[in-house]
């Protein structure tokens, strides 16, 4: 986390105390003034999204990834946000989990049975650093190994799902528990009675 | 009137402004309030309260080449997105210049009710620990009050602004008119009642704020309903701000004339008096002097500081009112990002309800007699807050995807607190701003330009407030604590102030002991410009309290004819 982010976090004495916005993970802070290529992504790039994005946030009980928009979401920021190089990081990571499903089974990644399709993007998870499991969980939080702008296609495309989802309307008040004005503060309040988190 | 255009001027329409406004209108007196930010409707004006993150641009995410080009400077601030961005300075369009190996971060709105739409609402007030403070250790001039001279100052604001908190009774941070005080959470009172066993001489106590938990009797103010996110603006007028309290006190007088896209350039000085106040209209750039019989600078700590600089004449070539050489220097802020945080097990039952906007306050418990023994001088105090991960937070620390995971995050993560040291900041000759020889703004006045470095007693103290942050995190049960420094420059916790400091002696200071410049008795200057020290706790109390005085102070005198 760079001295700016902290220092953003530091000015929060707010209920989200701590978390590192997603900003930063997402923010590589360089190359700001190249020009997003402009335009749509291809259809086939698009439909690996769709699919990944429906592994990483299924509907369950509640609306997953596609029903809240995530993939368009996605979309957006790829082409429109994200600076040349951490486009290029995740237009290549679509590619090659493409080139993998074609070379293991000779089919497009979309093609492949779900249980494939999940056996690829499992095998894109980082290890961990003993650091990074449950324990020190607030060093990784705070001191992640690496600079923003070398986050791997896997984080970003999670990350990316997890934010689009969230924070839609879907996200929002179907997953989450949309209040937007409590009318009072109650620090004594007990999770079983909603059994969720709220929006923030 | 006799010849002037009105009875008093005030420039700057923010905390303090909103203050000098509404105090002079209520004493009677005609009031033209010059503003150099864009008019703001209170309600209409607040585009981004209550506004879902699904209905913003990006979903929260920063427009990072509209912010790096054109807020660089304000978008480092947490109160800086998307829903408030109408309220702050845009930076390329209103520079300044730092010194790159001494730098300073100036945080500003550009609107009228200046800071008070975006400020985190915190007030304490001072002691006589504070104000003595200069006197017992030798750094900086003395103050020219004590804490009995603000004392009633204080109740007045606190009374018509609202002030939430609890009372303690200690000597180092006295006690206030409070509203009903807003609750710790369930963590928080595990770590304060820990950290009242383990560390007698220390207390945490819910933040004092300036928010209404209850209604005030002289106002249609409504109460707080735990929205959050304060700085969007409050249409229900919750939180003081000038638009929701001071400039709706003002205009009921109907003695003020306010005027947006004003922005003061200079103030003109004749024969012991200032005899004009010089606008640039922002919009149309046409040029406009009004005459009043007492002027009211409150355009906070740098804009105050910047008219008087350029206000250089025969009589005082080095800056209006400036024959201490002090203006400009003696720059203050307070350490900042400062602090530790730590994960605590247990608690998992419970899950707060509502957004508080404020947090836990540990008031400062070293030197408490003044002196140095705890390896540096004056001290500092905590604010933080407790708080379980969200999903952002959770959605990084679990591997892996699909139902499991999801369903793993419907859930909130693990309770954290955090504690970050806010810091008192010597008064140094060589923290200074001035103005830059060549560069100039838009309206052809001369950029500020700052150099500020923390000494060695602010990073002693720094350091101190790190560790005894982890400390207390330790000892109240938390298994993993982190310490983290964002080192943040001067300016970066929006406390600035001292550059036209008060004073008992005209050759060290700009302002007597009721903030009239010591050259020029019809001038005021009662912004965060005045302060002779910095204490550790959050400013614009004072400066309202200081405000209020001044103007009960220059309003006799003018009935008294020495105006
Ligand atoms: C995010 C944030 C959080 C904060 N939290 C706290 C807190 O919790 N507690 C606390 O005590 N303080 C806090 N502050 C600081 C607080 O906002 C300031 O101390 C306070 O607003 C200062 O009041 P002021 O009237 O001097 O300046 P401002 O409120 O800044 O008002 C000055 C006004 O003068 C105008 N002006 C400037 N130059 C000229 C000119 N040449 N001509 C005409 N008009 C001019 C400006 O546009 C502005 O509207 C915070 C600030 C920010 C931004």
């Amino acid at each position: 986390m760079d001295r700016r982010e902290i220092l953003k976090a530091a000015g929060v004495l707010l209920g989200v105390a701590i978390s590192p916005s997603c900003s930063r993970a997402l923010e590589s802070g360089e190359d700001l003034n190249a020009a997003p290529a402009s335009g749509e992504l291809s259809a086939d790039a698009q439909r690996i999204i769709e699919v990944l994005a429906d592994l990483i946030i299924p509907e369950t009980d509640t609306p997953g990834a596609i029903e809240a928009g995530v993939p368009q979401f996605i979309q957006q920021i790829v082409m429109d946000w994200y600076t040349a190089a951490e486009r290029t990081i995740f237009l290549d990571g679509l590619a090659a989990l493409d080139a993998t499903s074609r070379s293991n089974w000779s089919l497009s990644f979309v093609e492949l049975e779900p249980a494939q399709q999940a056996q690829l993007l499992a095998a894109l998870e980082p290890v961990r650093g003993p650091q990074e499991q449950g324990g020190d969980a607030l060093t990784a939080i705070f001191m992640p190994a690496g600079a923003a702008g070398e986050i791997p296609f896997y984080l970003k495309l999670k990350e990316l799902t997890v934010l689009g989802y969230y924070t839609s309307e879907i996200g929002s008040t179907q997953e989450l528990v949309y209040l937007p004005v409590p009318g009072r503060y109650d620090g004594d309040f007990e999770l079983a009675e909603i059994g969720r988190q709220w929006t923030t | 009137m006799d010849n002037y255009d009105f009875d008093a001027i005030v420039v700057g329409s923010g905390i303090s402004g909103g203050w000098a406004a509404k105090e002079l209108c209520e004493k009677g007196l005609k009031t033209l309030v010059l503003e150099r930010g864009r008019p703001l409707e209170h309600g209409a004006g607040y585009t981004g309260e209550h506004q879902p993150t699904w209905e913003t641009e990006v979903r929260g995410l920063p427009l990072r080449d509209l912010y790096n080009d054109e807020y660089e400077i304000q978008s480092t601030s947490y109160a800086f997105n998307e829903t408030t961005r109408h309220f702050w300075n845009n930076d390329s369009n209103n520079p300044y210049d730092w010194d790159p190996q001494h730098p300073w971060h100036w945080v500003r709105a550009d609107v009228v009710g200046g800071r008070s739409l975006l400020w985190a609402r915190q007030v304490y007030r001072w002691s006589d620990l504070d104000f003595a403070a200069n006197k017992l250790d030798g750094h900086g001039c003395d103050w020219p009050i004590r804490y009995a001279d603000i004392a009633p100052w204080y109740s007045h604001v606190e009374k018509f602004i609202g002030v939430s908190g609890q009372k303690l009774g200690l000597a180092q941070l006295p006690d206030g008119e409070f509203l009903k005080p807003m609750e710790l959470n369930v963590l928080e009172r595990h770590v304060a009642a820990r950290i009242a066993e383990e560390f007698p001489e220390r207390v945490m106590t819910i933040g004092r704020v300036a928010i209404l938990t209850e209604p005030l009797p002289h106002s249609d103010r409504g109460t707080c309903h735990y929205c959050g996110p304060c700085h969007r603006g409050c249409s229900v007028g919750a939180y003081f701000s000038s638009l929701s309290s001071t400039l709706p006190a003002a205009t009921a007088t109907g003695n003020m004339t306010l005027r947006a896209n004003a922005v003061v350039e200079g103030l003109d000085y004749e024969a012991g008096r200032i005899t004009g106040v010089r606008v640039i209209d922002t919009e149309t750039r046409e040029r406009q002097t009004y005459t009043s019989k007492v002027v009211f600078l409150c355009a906070s700590t740098v804009g105050s500081t910047q008219i008087l600089l350029n206000s250089a004449s025969d009589a005082f070539p080095n800056g209006l009112a400036n024959t201490s050489g002090a203006l400009g220097r003696y720059l203050m802020d307070h350490t900042y990002a400062v602090g530790a945080m730590g994960v605590f097990p247990g608690f998992e039952k419970y899950y707060p309800m509502g957004a508080r906007p404020n947090g836990a306050y540990i008031p400062r418990y070293q030197n408490l007699e003044g002196g140095d023994e705890a390896g540096f001088y004056r001290g500092y105090g905590f604010q933080g807050g407790a708080a379980r991960m969200n999903w952002q937070t959770m959605a990084r620390l679990t591997p892996g995807f699909g139902a499991e995971f999801k369903n793993s995050l419907r859930t909130p993560g693990p309770w954290t607190m955090r504690l970050g040291g806010f810091g008192e900041c010597l008064p140094y000759e060589d923290n200074y701003l001035d103005l830059h020889p060549t560069k100039k703004d838009r309206f052809g006045i001369p950029q500020a330009r700052f150099r500020f470095t923390w000494h060695d007693n602010e990073i002693r103290l720094r350091d101190a407030s790190k560790a005894d942050a982890a400390r207390m995190l330790r000892a109240a049960g938390a298994v993993s604590v982190t310490e983290y420094d964002a080192q943040a420059p001067g300016g970066a916790a929006i406390h600035e102030m001292g550059t036209a400091r008060m004073g008992r002696d005209p050759a060290d200071s700009v302002l007597n002991a009721f903030n009239q410049a010591h050259d020029v008795a019809n001038l005021f200057v009662t912004d965060g410009s005045a302060m002779t020290s910095s204490a550790c706790v959050n400013p614009s109390i004072t400066y309202m309290a200081l405000t209020a005085r001044a103007v009960d102070y220059a309003t006799t005198q003018m009935s008294e004819g020495a105006i």
